[in-house]
């Protein structure tokens, strides 16, 4: 109770949230949809996406408008969640509702990642090397659960391709296609939606690339997986990456089916656990600045 | 206000059209984006031209962006860097082979250096840790014995792997490839973006000064070769009243003296040393010594013969190194572990080495090596260098403070330390080498003496943490002339068998005198600082390696043994030395009433009055 009482009612973020998140997805759709015709997941990916960048007219602005309001749509949506959860709004869906809705959020970033991997740079390669190793490290079903997510070889970018550019979006929108009312948001979030992305697009440069040749002493994933990537250099591969991020991602998929005491301890240990993993990464950030 | 909305877009899009016309450069064509700015770059030298190589092979870098940062992204400013060669100089397409010998030799490892601190510090107390190279002290960073503290702080700005940067000396050591290979440093000309630079240059024809920024020290043999001797620290000889100008790099002071005689005929280190020492054969070996292939006998009792099938290295270096003539019908040397001495060549009457910097000829005459001189029964066992190199310098007693109550710099991880290590000299001399044993051969050796005196960490003295090192070690000192040391030189001369400087007499029982009295001195020592060994035999002072030692007793007799007949018999040709056991019979029984020397006792055991 005394978390639920963290958001003063007077603050409709509620209903900003998901008209935002919403918003900021379909312009990254829109804008994903004009560079996927420029792209190629095969030979050198990163010439190709430098070339989207630097040659092809407006490519810069495509890049940088669909990574911004990629990036925002997730943030915002696991905002939207967050504040589902603490406002405890788990207990007034049905537990098949509340399981889509869970996987459409692991979608959602999933398709973040594949979005980092696609880059073809230094950091996407290894980023996708090491989701191919997690997931090769689960007992039995890890090699061939690998392989759908992250190619060998030539077809490296392939399926990461896939997934981003097509399954991802059509199957995120299968499974939010009773959550969401109204695909076309109201205009007033579009307009404000689409000036802030185009602004950011204007003034804020994408991350620099390393070229996969490059030579680096350490590599970051992207912003979210910086934590995992903490624990993967103390923690044993199985259990950093895949066992702990899994049973609270099961935690989380189970809170309808909870109740009392039980998930009373079930929503604090996802507190405790999201908190410490913000101050995790922000910890990192501020390492990584100095 | 309906319409706001659509002014805001058309601000937006119109924003994006001029950003839009103002970044991206559809009409540039070239290979590599890094030549839309910088356009008029000197290539580093013939064979590595920007027009074909671009600059992302060496440097690496984004060759893909025309944004500033994006495309200097991950780019390395030193290719030859051995962080890095992998994928600049040793790319599959380029010098893949090259790479990994470089990292695996001496000048990369260090782990001669290492291996010597580490024999000097094993005590029982401390015992070596398991040895390590440059490469594993700079993956961990600490520092596992007081051997290693000592050559991260003190030896560590000598290797390929330390990064080129910094001012002087240092700051022109390391760099990997570029160590040697850059032989004029680039500058940028009048241009503030950089358009427009002189690149730095690069060559296989490496002039000495390379070598020289590193090896001028220690064995100093770099100085040695042109000359040079680096002298104590009080600038003498005074010039007008004041200490002289002559300095070296650190400030220290320098005399003049006779060059090595392949100095003096223009040649540089490349012309004796190959590629095999210089870059390594790819072992790991753990001296110096084993990985140096250049011997005289290369040279002057070389075996000519015609390019081997299937060695189109010796080309390719001929076509690298642009001054030494084509090759044509001429047979060439090759080195004992078979590297194309391409520079030398004979067409069958003449041998002639061409210097590898100017391309210059010098001719070539063979050492014959049946002259009385060199086939004296006897001297089997001399090196050239025993006798050709008539000077070395000596340091004796370098005073080695290690205080742990201050700190210094690690020179490998850059992290300042508890442990500061300070070098002082006592004192250094530039005179004829000592001689010993090294494996099956006579050499010269020259002191390698350290005081250690530790301080704890209140700064407080302790005696029983310090220690002497009275060593001897060997090197070419290369100080080659072709006259060589006279008979009188070594078997008369008690420094020049490893006695110390002194006086040898007695007639039944040879004794010897030193002329310093350590004992009755403070200084520290309880042998003269010159004495190798004693005249029973004994050693005295310490190698770093097991092959090496000083001359054992029967050894000093034999050399002494003729001593006496050199004032009168100073010749190699002279009859008494066809067979010295005879003559010396002769004068055993009787047979030589006129020789002076007719009461030869050579059962006698030497003796010494110390």
């Amino acid at each position: 109770m005394m978390i639920k009482n963290v958001w003063p009612p007077s603050v409709k973020i509620s209903r900003v949230l998901p008209r935002a998140a919403l918003a900021t997805g379909l312009i990254s759709i829109c804008s994903g949809l004009i560079l996927v015709f420029q792209y190629r997941p095969f030979d050198n990916v990163f010439a190709q996406v430098e070339a989207i960048t630097t040659h092809i007219p407006y490519g810069w602005f495509f890049r940088r408008i669909h990574f911004l309001s990629g990036e925002a749509c997730v943030v915002l949506t696991l905002l939207h969640v967050l504040d589902h959860f603490v406002r405890g709004n788990d207990r007034l869906v049905s537990l098949a509702e509340w399981a889509r809705l869970w996987l459409a959020s692991a979608l959602a970033f999933f398709l973040l990642f594949t979005g980092y991997v696609l880059k073809g740079d230094k950091e996407g390669l290894l980023a996708g090397t090491i989701l191919r190793n997690l997931t090769a490290s689960i007992p039995l079903l890890g090699q061939s659960l690998g392989s759908v997510f992250i190619g060998s070889g030539p077809d490296f970018f392939f399926f990461p391709y896939l997934w981003h550019c097509w399954l991802g979006p059509l199957a995120l929108g299968f499974l939010l296609r009773t959550h969401i009312r109204s695909w076309l948001p109201r205009g007033n979030f579009m307009l404000i939606a689409l000036l802030l992305c185009g602004l950011g697009a204007l003034f804020i440069p994408m991350p620099l690339a390393l070229p996969p040749e490059a030579v680096v002493q350490e590599a970051y994933g992207p912003w979210f997986f910086l934590g995992i990537q903490e624990l993967l250099k103390h923690f044993p591969p199985l259990w950093a990456g895949v066992v702990l991020p899994g049973v609270l991602a099961l935690i989380f998929l189970s809170l309808p089916l909870t109740w009392g005491r039980v998930q009373q301890a079930a929503r604090l240990s996802l507190f405790v656990a999201l908190a410490g993993y913000t101050i995790l990464t922000l910890a990192l950030y501020v390492q990584r600045s100095l | 206000m309906k319409i706001l909305p659509w002014i805001l877009i058309c601000l937006l899009l119109g924003a994006v059209l001029v950003t839009d016309m103002h970044r991206t450069d559809p009409e540039h064509s070239a290979k590599e984006k890094c030549l839309a700015c910088h356009d008029d770059v000197s290539d580093p030298d013939p064979s590595h031209p920007v027009s074909a190589l671009g600059c992302v092979s060496c440097h690496l870098g984004n060759a893909h962006s025309l944004d500033q940062d994006r495309a200097h992204a991950g780019m390395v400013k030193n290719p030859g860097d051995l962080r890095f060669a992998d994928q600049t100089c040793g790319r599959t397409e380029c010098h893949p082979d090259i790479v990994p010998r470089v990292r695996a030799s001496i000048m990369a490892t260090n782990k001669g250096i290492l291996n010597t601190l580490y024999y000097h510090w094993e005590t029982d107390e401390q015992p070596a840790a398991a040895p390590r190279d440059v490469p594993g002290m700079l993956e961990d960073a600490n520092r596992l014995s007081l051997a290693e503290d000592q050559f991260a702080k003190m030896c560590a700005s000598c290797h390929l792997w330390k990064v080129r940067e910094g001012e002087g000396e240092i700051g022109l050591r390391g760099g990997g490839c570029s160590a040697c290979h850059v032989v004029k440093k680039g500058r940028p000309q009048d241009d503030p973006t950089l358009a427009s630079f002189t690149h730095s240059r690069l060559s296989i024809r490496i002039p000495a000064d390379n070598c020289l920024r590193c090896h001028n020290r220690s064995a100093r043999q770099g100085l040695s070769y042109q000359g040079l001797f680096e002298s104590e620290g009080y600038g003498t000889p005074y010039v007008r009243g004041a200490p002289g100008t002559r300095r070296l790099s650190g400030g220290r002071f320098y005399m003049e003296g006779p060059a090595d005689v392949h100095f003096e005929q223009g040649l540089a280190c490349i012309d004796c040393h190959t590629h095999w020492e210089l870059m390594g054969d790819g072992k790991e070996h753990e001296y110096m010594e084993e990985q140096t292939e250049a011997t005289c006998e290369m040279c002057h009792d070389p075996e000519f013969e015609p390019l081997r099938s299937g060695d189109d290295l010796a080309e390719s270096l001929i076509d690298l190194n642009r001054v030494v003539p084509q090759l044509e019908s001429a047979n060439i040397a090759y080195s004992p572990e078979g590297a194309p001495l391409y520079h030398f060549r004979s067409d069958g009457r003449q041998a002639v080495l061409f210097r590898k910097l100017d391309g210059k000829p010098v001719p070539m005459q063979s050492t014959d090596l049946s002259k009385p001189h060199h086939t004296l029964s006897g001297h089997e066992r001399l090196s050239c260098q025993a006798c050709h190199s008539r000077l070395m310098p000596q340091c004796y007693g370098c005073h080695l403070e290690y205080r742990q109550d201050r700190f210094q710099t690690d020179k490998l991880s850059g992290q300042k330390t508890r442990g500061l290590w300070k070098e002082g000299r006592s004192y250094m001399r530039l005179r004829t080498p000592i001689l010993g044993i090294d494996g099956d051969e006579i050499r010269p050796f020259a002191p390698c003496q350290v005081f250690v005196s530790v301080f704890d960490r209140q700064g407080r003295h302790q005696p029983k943490d310090s220690k002497t090192i009275p060593a001897m070690t060997t090197f070419d000192p290369h100080t080659t002339r072709t006259a060589s040391r006279t008979c009188l030189d070594c078997h008369l001369d008690p420094k020049a068998i490893g006695l110390g400087q002194g006086h040898v007499y007695g007639k039944k029982q040879i004794r010897f005198q030193p002329l310093y009295e350590s004992k009755k001195s403070n200084f520290g020592l309880q042998i003269p600082p010159e004495a190798f060994v004693s005249l029973n035999g004994t050693q005295l002072q310490t190698t770093s390696r097991l092959t090496r030692r000083s001359f054992n007793q029967e050894e000093l007799r034999a050399i002494l043994r003729p001593g006496p007949c050199l004032a009168c018999h100073d010749g190699y040709t002279d009859p008494v030395y066809a067979d010295f056991d005879k003559s010396i019979g002769l004068i055993k029984t009787g047979n030589a009433p006129d020789c002076p020397v007719n009461t030869v006792d050579d059962s006698t055991p030497a003796q010494s009055t110390r």
